[in-house]
């Protein structure tokens, strides 16, 4: 799974760091991080520049050449942010030690995108808050149709447009609690709480 | 020919736009984003071509100038559909999740 993402980092800017319509919609996201935050699949480091200074965050990347390009974007960060190379599905921290998780683009390449965000969800404390930007199936059949048919071929580089990510926040444990288009129904930015938040306060 | 061969000729046709559309919106990707670029190219090159095939089964054969012509209608009328589309998004999600959690 790495090699294809170390494969990828030599393209990933040119084809995901497009800012026209994600660039406001990600720095809006972000900036309710809060506390200690896991920042997952950072990349090369495109959405770097839309984090809020004076944060504490740790960002993983399952590739190593993605982090290594991402090095001159980390050191250009006005708080404190480390990288650690580790794989979503099963990550090397301890549970309820993050306050915030966020997720930018990794649920359509996660291979099971459930059980990871189940490991997102012990990783983040009760009261913690999970924070996606994340690209969808849309829920209009000719717009569905053509993401299935566009996942034929990204499928192959490790990615998957059609996927129901809100679906799988809510199987995996998460309550959503809002969701904001940023193009059609396709890309979306969303805020989900841990559920046992909600079984606490019952 | 396209009334004896309608589903090749379809089938082929969307193939070839859905190709020149996919270069054409990498080419647009870093500008204007991967998805956001091929999501409505990928729609004009699926809807075109069945047009094309379907004003032959009624009996209008297009030329060139003509399959052109329907090529700009159809790309404006899938911009403006998705841009209603974008709006009706909007709406929805907003009354779904109507309120912002602190």
């Amino acid at each position: 799974m790495s090699t294809v993402w170390d494969r990828r980092a030599k393209f990933y800017d040119l084809f995901e760091g497009s800012d026209l319509r994600r660039g406001p919609a990600k720095a809006t996201l972000f900036r309710e991080m809060m506390g200690r935050v896991l920042f997952l699949a950072v990349g090369t480091g495109v959405d770097i520049k839309h984090f809020p200074p004076a944060r504490q965050i740790v960002a993983i990347d399952i590739s190593e050449e993605m982090l290594r390009r991402a090095q001159p974007r980390r050191e250009s960060y006005r708080g404190v942010l480390n990288f650690v190379q580790a794989d979503a599905l099963s990550l090397c921290f301890r549970d309820a030690s993050f306050d915030t998780v966020i997720t930018s683009c990794t649920m359509c390449s996660v291979p099971e995108p459930v059980r990871a965000l189940r490991e997102l969800r012990r990783v983040l404390r009760p009261d913690g808050l999970l924070l996606m930007f994340e690209h969808v199936r849309s829920r209009n059949p000719l717009l569905g149709l053509v993401l299935d048919l566009m996942t034929v071929l990204t499928r192959r580089t490790g990615t998957e447009m059609n996927r129901d990510t809100v679906g799988n926040a809510v199987e995996a444990g998460f309550r959503i609690t809002q969701v904001e288009s940023v193009f059609l129904d396709i890309i979306l930015s969303m805020r989900a709480a841990n559920r046992s938040l909600t079984a606490a306060a019952m | 020919m396209l009334g004896l061969h309608l589903a090749l000729t379809l089938a082929v046709g969307m193939i070839v736009a859905m190709t020149i559309q996919m270069v054409l919106s990498l080419a647009t990707a870093p500008v204007l984003g991967s998805i956001e670029s091929m999501v409505p190219s990928m729609i004009a090159a699926m809807i075109i071509p069945m047009i094309v095939c379907l004003f032959d089964l009624v009996g209008i054969t297009m030329r060139g100038s003509g399959v052109g012509a329907l090529g700009i209608v159809g790309g404006a009328a899938s911009f403006i559909m998705l841009k209603l589309y974008a709006h009706k998004c909007r709406k929805c999600f907003c009354c779904e999740f109507p309120q912002k959690e602190e």
